[in-house]
């Protein structure tokens, strides 16, 4: 479970403009949310924040009721590394890395030897159908491939919460509507998906809505 | 994540990029190389400046270094017949004081050819076989009342007055009945009268020096070092300039000067009148004032001054280059190491796969330069110590030795300076940037 408690996010660099504004927000276990916005409104910050791949300025952050604001760096990427995988819009696949080796990073990073690695990976990429892909480098393959990537990347490391940030969009609407299935099947295998999409057709599919302008969420 | 995912990954990253890897490694080469020289320069240099005032002219007179430029004893067979007369005649001019052979050259030691002992046995103050030849080297030896220390040595504290004495330095001397010529250091001049003759005794046998002129307050004797170090350099005021037997295992320093007789004469005109007579006995020589040698020793550091500076100057832009180009790498690298990042590498696993990077980087350079100083460093020293008969690989530098120490901490520091940078930077956000 997700628990936010008046986070607000401040970006020092940038005016000291309030990217989130006393945010709360509760996200439970296999939930599927999707957040809508506009652009500049503070998707990503308040995605990145739920990920920790950034800390809140202020607010408590609940995750599983362990109190993430109060954790150390190290300790956060931790729990971020046990807990969260990322689907991101450019699909975030390191370009010059096999699509293999890219879905191997979370498993890596976990330390799973190699032999486990493999049997993992060669599952998600079946199960995602670019098993024949598995060796081209990243740059070479479309985007819809390289989002299936991610997606599988998502799926090896097991995570519970699955975090996308406009995951469809830079694809077309075929891909997107794939992708879109895809987050769905993993909300129903049990995982909480949070995306944001500007999307109003997708967002419907997700159980809640979540707006949010200027920082604030909007009911 | 594990050490040996660590490893794999830098190695992994090392081969991708194998263009920068290749730059950075020779940047880092230039570097270290670069650095060697300015090493190597300012030992050759700095104890000369720092007391550059302080050489003056060597003697009251003027010591002239004679070398033989026609070698060819076994072609020309009666050279040295020629070599003996010339020299006696140099000997016999009036204004010259003091007249010794001195050097000796690989050609004399690979042909020991006969008769040249018969020059030595003339020339030569103190007389030996000629299997162990004899140099006349102004290397100073200390002398009081009836003690005489005899050392060729580098360190200039026990060359003191009241220095040591040691059996095996004396052993060396085989000396003779007949006296030998001396100049004496101003802080003397009160205890020896020009044109007596003194005896001493050292381990068994007596020692008779004969004063032949005295040097100046504040003489300084310089010789270069030939192996690149720190040149020996000696105020001469408490010390006799002393005719000293040639020692090859112990004394690498002195090989290399080619001169073959010194001169030591107060006549203006003694340079034409030796020029005559190599002229009438056929025989090509150079004649050189130790002043003159020390003014172009000196031209030559004001040289070395300025290539320093030009040399330090193009080491810290390439050390510049270096750790820019490792502080490029990651900032070209922002959005991958966001991937990372995202994928649940901790920021310490990222930085250590970056720094495991560099420092194979910084192996591979330092392993590379540090076999190319030495075997630079070598090499321009083999020629030397062959001549001298030595081993080339007994012969061991310790200032490249610190040197490589040295470089290699600047090295380790610009080495971790990505990682720094790494630290410093919202990993979280980089995912985003391109
Ligand atoms: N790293 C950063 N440094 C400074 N300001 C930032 C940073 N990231 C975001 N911001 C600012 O915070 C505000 C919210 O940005 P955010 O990226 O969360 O918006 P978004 O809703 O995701 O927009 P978009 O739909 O365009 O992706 C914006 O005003 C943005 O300029
Ligand atoms: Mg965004």
């Amino acid at each position: 479970m997700i628990k936010l408690e008046n986070i607000t996010k401040i970006y020092s660099n940038n005016n000291e403009q309030k990217a989130l504004d006393d945010v709360s927000l509760q996200i439970n276990d296999g939930e599927f949310v999707a957040i809508m916005g506009e652009s500049g409104s503070g998707k990503s910050t308040l995605i990145n924040i739920i990920g920790m791949m950034d800390k809140e300025t202020a607010g408590t952050y609940l995750l599983d009721d362990v109190n993430i604001s109060e954790l150390n760096l190290s300790q956060r990427e931790k729990k971020r590394r046990e807990n969260i995988s990322f689907i991101f819009q450019q699909f975030a696949l390191v370009k010059r890395y096999t699509i293999y080796e890219n879905v191997e990073l979370p498993l890596i990073a976990k330390g799973v030897p190699s032999k486990k690695r493999k049997v993992k990976i060669m599952e998600a990429l079946k199960a995602l159908g670019i098993e024949d892909i598995a060796n081209k480098y990243a740059m070479n393959t479309s985007g819809g491939q390289q989002q299936r990537a991610a997606i599988a990347r998502a799926i090896v490391s097991d995570s519970k919460y699955i975090l996308a940030d406009e995951p469809t969009g830079a694809l077309d609407s075929n891909n997107g509507e794939e992708v879109m299935k895809l987050l769905e099947d993993l909300n129903k295998s049990g995982k909480t998906v949070i995306m944001v999409t500007h999307n109003e057709n997708l967002a419907k599919k997700a159980g809640r809505i979540i707006n949010i302008s200027d920082g604030k969420l909007r009911f | 994540m594990k050490f040996k995912d660590k490893l794999l990954m830098a190695i992994d990253n090392i081969w991708r990029r194998k263009l920068i890897f290749l730059i950075n490694t020779i940047l880092g080469i230039v570097a270290i190389t670069l650095l060697a020289m300015v090493v190597h320069m300012y030992n050759r240099t700095t104890y000369t400046n720092k007391e550059i005032n302080r050489i003056t002219v060597l003697s009251e007179d003027e010591i002239y270094f004679l070398s033989l430029k026609t070698f060819n004893f076994k072609e020309n067979e009666n050279l040295i017949n020629r070599v003996l007369d010339f020299y006696e005649e140099i000997k016999n001019i009036e204004t010259v004081n003091w007249f010794g052979t001195y050097a000796i050259d690989d050609f004399f030691l690979d042909n020991k050819i006969e008769g040249l002992e018969e020059i030595y046995k003339k020339y030569s103050s103190v007389s030996d076989s000629m299997f162990s030849m004899y140099q006349l080297l102004p290397i100073p030896i200390a002398v009081y009342e009836d003690k005489g220390i005899n050392r060729i040595s580098m360190n200039i504290e026990e060359l003191d007055i009241t220095g040591v004495k040691t059996d095996s330095d004396i052993s060396e001397l085989n000396i003779t009945d007949e006296y030998i010529e001396v100049l004496v250091g101003s802080e003397l001049k009160e205890y020896f009268e020009k044109g007596k003759i003194y005896s001493y005794h050292q381990s068994d046998e007596k020692v008779s020096i004969k004063v032949v002129g005295y040097l100046q307050e504040d003489s300084i004797f310089y010789k270069e070092n030939v192996l690149g170090g720190a040149p020996v350099y000696i105020c001469l005021d408490g010390y006799m300039v002393f005719p000293e037997k040639y020692n090859y295992e112990l004394d690498v320093y002195g090989s290399a000067i080619t001169n073959n007789a010194m001169i030591y004469s107060h006549d203006s005109d003694i340079k034409n009148k030796i020029e005559i007579l190599s002229h009438k006995y056929n025989i090509n020589v150079d004649l050189n004032s130790l002043e003159g040698i020390m003014k172009d020793t000196l031209k030559e550091n004001v040289m070395y001054q300025n290539i320093k500076l030009l040399v330090i100057f193009i080491f810290i832009l390439t050390v510049i280059a270096y750790s820019a180009s490792g502080i490029v790498g990651i900032l070209t690298r922002k959005n991958e190491v966001g991937i990372f990042y995202s994928c649940g590498l901790s920021t310490q696993n990222i930085i250590s796969t970056i720094a495991i990077e560099n420092i194979i980087q910084l192996i591979i350079v330092y392993v590379i330069s540090a076999l190319f100083i030495y075997t630079k460093f070598l090499e321009s020293n083999a020629s030397t110590l062959s001549a001298l008969g030595i081993e080339k690989d007994i012969f061991i530098r310790y200032d490249s030795i610190i040197l490589l120490a040295v470089v290699f901490s600047i090295l380790m520091v610009v080495t971790i300076f990505p990682a720094i940078i790494l630290r410093m930077m919202p990993i979280g956000s980089m995912v985003n940037d391109n």
